[in-house]
């Protein structure tokens, strides 16, 4: 019964999210990927947020009345009208699918192998060990045991106002201001047990990392790649050694808030190319899970805006002036925003602006030195130069993509050196974690690159045949 | 104009390849020479026989390089052995000894590495070897020898790359396939350049198809031994785990303790709503007691202080003093104290310095 129960908590919520975006996507190349991979990340976002909603009207929280609510709301959603695609791909957003080669399949079969059995590795860890890492139990864990034990989504404060109000009605936890989709997906699956587990509520760890996976295999088929590049990437993305660590070692947001920002990139990336609508919806659908997973997703929600105005003008030079703005810019709010205003948990008082030496060699050594993205970052380097000398259109192809993702590690670079968190990178203790919310993207960012460069070689030689 | 970037990257490769070599051979080559030492007691040739004590210990003081290297020994007996220490003379006071292999040997070979010496220590030119095992075991070394050849950095690098080493708090922080600095060797420099030249070079000559399948090359050396420690992480993870009742899980774990101590206040203390203070100079002490005591209303502070002030703790409170704390007791009155501030308190509950008081 408890397994059923279990199984019940975890697959309507992510039917909900399947229909939802089944409900978004036309017919097209790899839907079957995209609703998947971007309905069970719906499913993950959402769910919390119907709980909270539930919650808000005074129904009686519990197992069974959500999850009627959530049947519900999947047969509303089944008599929903199906989007019908209403404007034809642009070229590069088509699916050429080639016959595979027999050395390319058996290769593409053993890392599809391969990943299985690292999806074992990880479910395994996941389904016996308690929780185990620090910031887990810290202020995540802490608000969801609590909502569970009292059946209750008691407010959390800080230190502070806890002191200030007595304790009464309010609980207080490290990080009381952070947003609670975490808590409250570990609050639903204690209730739909029965009881307090400190393994199995962390079962959606594995659901997000399988979604943002299988998002990432259908964005790249939409993109173009080949179904051998699109697997290889997709082995890349999953076998990144930090990623796997954080499904492993359940409890922290930071996959939640990587697949959050990858899959709005993805969907940017091919919105902008292939012009179709619904990819900037399910774009719009993850980032509003950026600001609904951790504090930091509202600042690379930011980082869509220079994106999006490179979307409209789609030129190389707009990606640079909005990289070189960026630049300009961060530094100017950092000498002219009040001092004492807090952005998402964060005012630039409590940031304590000043360099920081060993910083750089720290985000050095977190990037290529460490084994936290295998040689992700070697390829980078090398791809870059090859870009740079072969001039496949990088920039017009994947403007938006690479303005974000500018402004990102513009932020980043920033965070690292000369505020109070350089602490993190010269102890990697969080650029690792930081990181990870960026590469995702980056991945994908690496497959267009290649993907870029085997289609100029493809037009070089079509044009030597004419010629 | 492609003629200049071609030469540019071509460049960059030169200037790649320094800096790695700056950031991870140089700094190990600033010790001894590159050479074979045979160290007293026991030169390569000779053979020495030891037994351990009726406690199942001995230690033996050896000439060790100031730099790093590694001492490799061969032992008959070593299945014998449970643990095999090596660190520099005079010991550091407080600090555990880095470089502990844990036996048993049964194959007989054994390879310590050896840190540099610390410039802020008066260190002279000896180690201590600490055997420990079954209790007046005789062993016999056969070899014994400091190597630092390439050969032997690069199996260094090898050995230390496939060691399997379990979970850490740091490990959700970052990955490291390789923990040991002697050997200045990292997998991901050495296959990161190798990439890059051979792909560069590759892709002149057969373009994006060559970059492809060489990167799935070079990251399946990478990933492999990566899937094989988590594999050998989910046996350890099973054996440890596996048909646990979850409520008892954090029982097996490092935190026993603390999950045991907050299981006796939960059942103590009189119902959900208890303000409860966790005060401790550890923040990892602290954080995992009030983890453990939610759902009552527990108030911990990271970074301190470890309580509030006194006037916000009421009668009927509740204090869990977790070690290391600086606040202590003072037994006539009845108080805890900290710097000037006294909170009024009886003890409820002890166990292994930690301790539970009710604010009176």
């Amino acid at each position: 019964m408890e397994w059923i129960r279990l199984f019940l908590a975890l697959a309507l919520p992510a039917l909900l999210g399947l229909q939802l975006v089944a409900r978004l996507i036309p017919p097209t190349p790899a839907r079957r990927c995209l609703v998947a991979g971007y309905g069970l990340f719906a499913g993950l976002v959402l769910w919390p947020v119907l709980l909270r909603f539930w919650a808000a009207c005074g129904l009686p929280l519990g197992f069974w009345a959500p999850l009627g609510f959530a049947l519900v709301l999947l047969g509303v959603m089944r008599g929903w009208p199906q989007r019908r695609s209403s404007i034809a791909p642009r070229m590069g957003a088509s699916v050429v699918v080639l016959p595979l080669g027999s050395i390319a399949k058996l290769v593409c079969s053993l890392l599809v192998a391969l990943l299985c059995f690292r999806l074992f590795s990880l479910a395994g860890e996941v389904i016996w060990r308690p929780l185990f890492p620090w910031d887990a139990t810290m202020h995540w864990a802490t608000k969801a045991r609590t909502w569970f034990e009292l059946q209750s989504f008691v407010p959390f404060v800080s230190n502070d106002e806890w002191l200030s109000l007595g304790g009464e009605g309010v609980f207080t936890d490290h990080h009381a201001d952070y947003p609670v989709t975490i808590p409250l997906w570990q609050y639903w699956l204690a209730t739909a047990l029965g009881r307090w587990d400190p393994s199995l509520i962390n079962l959606p760890w594995v659901l997000c990392y399988s979604s943002l996976g299988i998002g990432f295999y259908g964005q790249a088929s939409v993109s173009g790649a080949s179904r051998t590049e699109a697997t290889v990437f997709t082995f890349f993305l999953l076998t990144l050694p930090l990623l796997n660590t954080h499904v492993a070692l359940a409890g922290y947001a930071d996959l939640f808030l990587a697949a959050a920002f990858g899959l709005t990139l993805m969907a940017l990336h091919n919105g902008s190319q292939g012009g179709q609508p619904w990819q900037w919806r399910l774009m719009v659908l993850c980032a509003i899970g950026c600001l609904l997973i951790k504090n930091e997703g509202f600042f690379w929600m930011l980082t869509l805006l220079p994106a999006i105005w490179v979307a409209r003008r789609r030129d190389a030079r707009s990606v640079l002036l909005a990289t070189a703005a960026i630049a300009a810019a961060v530094p100017a709010v950092l000498w002219l925003f009040p001092a004492d205003i807090a952005v998402a948990g964060h005012s630039l008082d409590s940031l304590d602006l000043g360099y920081r030496t060993g910083a750089i060699t720290g985000i050095f050594r977190s990037l290529f030195v460490l084994g936290n993205w295998h040689l992700a970052m070697w390829y980078f380097v090398l791809l870059v130069a090859l870009v740079a000398w072969r001039r496949p259109g990088l920039l017009v192809v994947a403007g938006p993509i690479v303005a974000s993702l500018c402004a990102a590690f513009i932020l980043f670079m920033f965070l690292f050196t000369v505020t109070e968190y350089a602490v993190g990178a010269i102890r990697q203790t969080a650029v690792g974690r930081i990181g990870l919310h960026l590469m995702p993207a980056v991945i994908f960012l690496l497959l267009v690159m290649q993907g870029q460069l085997r289609k100029i070689e493809s037009s070089h030689t079509a044009t030597r045949w004419v010629d | 104009m492609s003629k200049y970037l071609r030469a540019l990257t071509w460049c960059y490769m030169p200037v790649l390849w320094t800096a790695a070599f700056l950031i991870t051979v140089l700094p190990t080559l600033a010790g001894p020479p590159v050479v074979s030492h045979s160290g007293d007691p026991a030169p390569a040739n000779q053979t020495l026989t030891v037994q351990l004590s009726a406690q199942g210990d001995t230690a033996l003081n050896l000439p060790c390089p100031a730099g790093p290297g590694i001492l490799q020994l061969q032992i008959d007996g070593g299945g014998l052995l449970t643990e095999v220490r090596l660190e520099r003379l005079p010991a550091a006071l407080g600090k555990k000894p880095q470089n502990v292999v844990a036996g048993p040997f049964r194959n007989g070979e054994i390879r310590l590495p050896l840190r540099e010496r610390q410039t802020d220590l008066a260190a002279d030119a000896r180690c201590r070897l600490e055997l420990r095992g079954l209790p007046a075991a005789q062993l016999t070394f056969t070899e014994f020898a400091w190597s630092f050849t390439l050969r032997a950095r690069l199996g260094g690098m090898w050995h230390d790359w496939i060691t399997f080493r379990p979970w850490s708090q740091a490990s959700i922080n970052s990955h490291q396939a390789t923990v040991h600095t002697w050997h200045g060797m990292v997998p991901t420099v050495l296959l990161g350049l190798l990439f890059i030249t051979v792909g560069a070079a590759g892709f002149l000559r057969w373009r994006t198809g060559f970059l492809l399948w060489w990167m799935v090359a070079c990251w399946l050396v990478l990933d492999l031994p990566w899937q094989w420690r988590l594999h050998e992480q989910l046996l350890v993870t099973k054996d440890r785990f596996a048909g646990v009742a979850a409520q008892k899980k954090p029982g097996l774990t490092n935190d026993a303790e603390l999950w045991a101590f907050a299981e006796r206040v939960r059942a103590l203390l009189p119902a959900a709503g208890s303000r409860a203070f966790v005060a401790s100079v550890s923040d990892y002490d602290g954080m995992r007691m009030a983890y453990y005591l939610y759902p009552l209303n527990v108030y911990w502070r990271r970074g301190g202080p470890e309580l509030p002030a006194s006037a916000t703790v009421q009668e009927g409170d509740y204090i869990i003093v977790v070690q290391p704390s600086e606040l202590s007791g003072d037994p006539e009155s009845g108080h805890l104290v900290l710097g000037g501030d006294r909170w009024k308190a009886r003890p409820l509950l002890a166990a292994h310095g930690t301790v539970l008081f009710e604010a009176r």
